[in-house]
């Protein structure tokens, strides 16, 4: 192995930060053999980020906690956030955001008291949703399970990859679940099939082979380029494309129209690997007045 | 005394760093890694504790140890670093 200079360290760390896994870098580099040179500030910069994110983990675990208790009654399911990190060989050094909870229609309980489908606890943000899957999908299938969970990460990365954009950290958690769930292959490429996103679902599973050299399954291989550029150009959630940032500071008209001009630049490529699923998401979005059916997570 | 809630000592590759509940952190050196072990594992410690841990780490007369340990002590309550 090369040492890295200076540079490409500071490298490393603006990718970590764009793409929300400086923890996850921080336990990669305390790996590297101690003979494998690293400088001080990136070392200190790194333990720092951990212990940050560290400290947001285990509010939100307690939050979760707190959630769940309260909502008890209508046995809810948590989704992603901390559910996910429980599949990484550190959970706590996954960087944490809100707290997503489905709570099927009809339950008992399913809304915060005012009926609302947010609340904060701790100041933690919980989006509460009567939906698993993003996208509009309702496959025939047990929820949760190791296949539901599964397509339910694999929908969650595409609404966002044809819309704000998505990063990294979303990746590595259906990798590392690809690794840990003990799943049906078939069954799962049969869902895949149903919900018309085999192509996607080639496309995410070639990106994660390539890239985080972890077997995900797939029918057949896909360049996995265009993924990468999407990755790269906004990073978590796209927060970090130049356009974003300007939107968010402006008006909400501006963030709306922010929006609707990355999902038509994302064309090409939603026509491509999941058409049915990107038209349907801009006839919601047209119907709902350029609202997204779900709003997209704010971290 | 106790160490204060939230603050913590974290170490990787040879460097060390106390984090502050405030999300402000700070390099230290090993000899302060070390003491925050000790204390931190020890829950209630007094200068005795530290001055104890010191002398069998490092072998140095107990006099000596009692001194860095009690001016260890001085440095953490100077910064809030106790409870």
């Amino acid at each position: 192995m090369q040492p890295l200079s200076g540079e490409e360290w500071d490298g490393v760390l603006s990718v970590a930060a764009k793409q929300s896994v400086s923890g996850i870098i921080c336990a990669g580099v305390n790996s590297l053999p101690e003979s494998f040179p690293v400088p001080d500030k990136v070392i200190l910069s790194l333990m720092a980020d951990a212990e940050r994110i560290r400290r947001r983990s285990a509010l939100v675990s307690g939050v979760m906690e707190k959630a769940l208790e309260r909502f008890a009654e209508a046995k809810p399911i948590v989704m992603k956030g901390p559910a996910v990190a429980a599949y990484y060989p550190e959970p706590e050094l996954r960087e944490s955001g809100d707290i997503d909870l489905y709570i099927p229609k009809g339950a008992s309980g399913n809304a915060a008291p005012d009926g609302s489908s947010h609340i904060k606890i701790d100041g933690i943000d919980i989006d509460i949703h009567s939906s698993y899957f993003d996208l509009g999908l309702s496959p025939d299938i047990e929820i949760p399970s190791p296949e539901a969970t599964l397509l339910m990460l694999s929908a969650h990365i595409l609404k966002h990859a044809f819309s704000s954009g998505i990063g990294m950290r979303q990746i590595c958690d259906i990798a590392l679940a690809y690794r840990a769930l003990d799943y049906n292959p078939s069954k799962l490429l049969s869902l895949w099939s149903d919900c018309g996103l085999t192509r996607w679902n080639n496309l995410l599973s070639s990106f994660i082979r390539q890239y985080l050299c972890i077997q995900a399954p797939l029918v057949e291989a896909e360049d996995p380029e265009s993924l990468l550029k999407i990755v790269l150009e906004g990073g978590n959630f796209g927060h970090f494309a130049a356009s974003r940032r300007e939107s968010l500071s402006g008006p909400a008209a501006s963030r709306k129209g922010d929006t609707l001009k990355r999902i038509l630049r994302k064309a090409p490529f939603g026509l491509r690997y999941a058409p049915g699923k990107y038209l349907w998401y801009i006839f919601t979005l047209v119907k709902g007045n350029l609202k997204a059916p779900s709003p997209p997570s704010s971290f | 005394m106790t160490l204060r809630s939230g603050c913590n000592v974290v170490s990787m590759r040879g460097k060390h760093l106390l984090t502050l509940p405030d999300g402000r952190s700070f390099e230290v050196n090993e000899t302060f890694a070390f003491l925050w072990d000790v204390a931190a594992k020890a829950g209630e410690f007094t200068a005795e504790t530290l001055a104890d841990a010191i002398f069998y780490e490092y072998g140095i007369a107990p006099e000596v140890a009692a001194e860095e340990a009690s001016a260890t002590i001085s440095l953490w309550q100077e910064y809030s670093l106790t409870e």
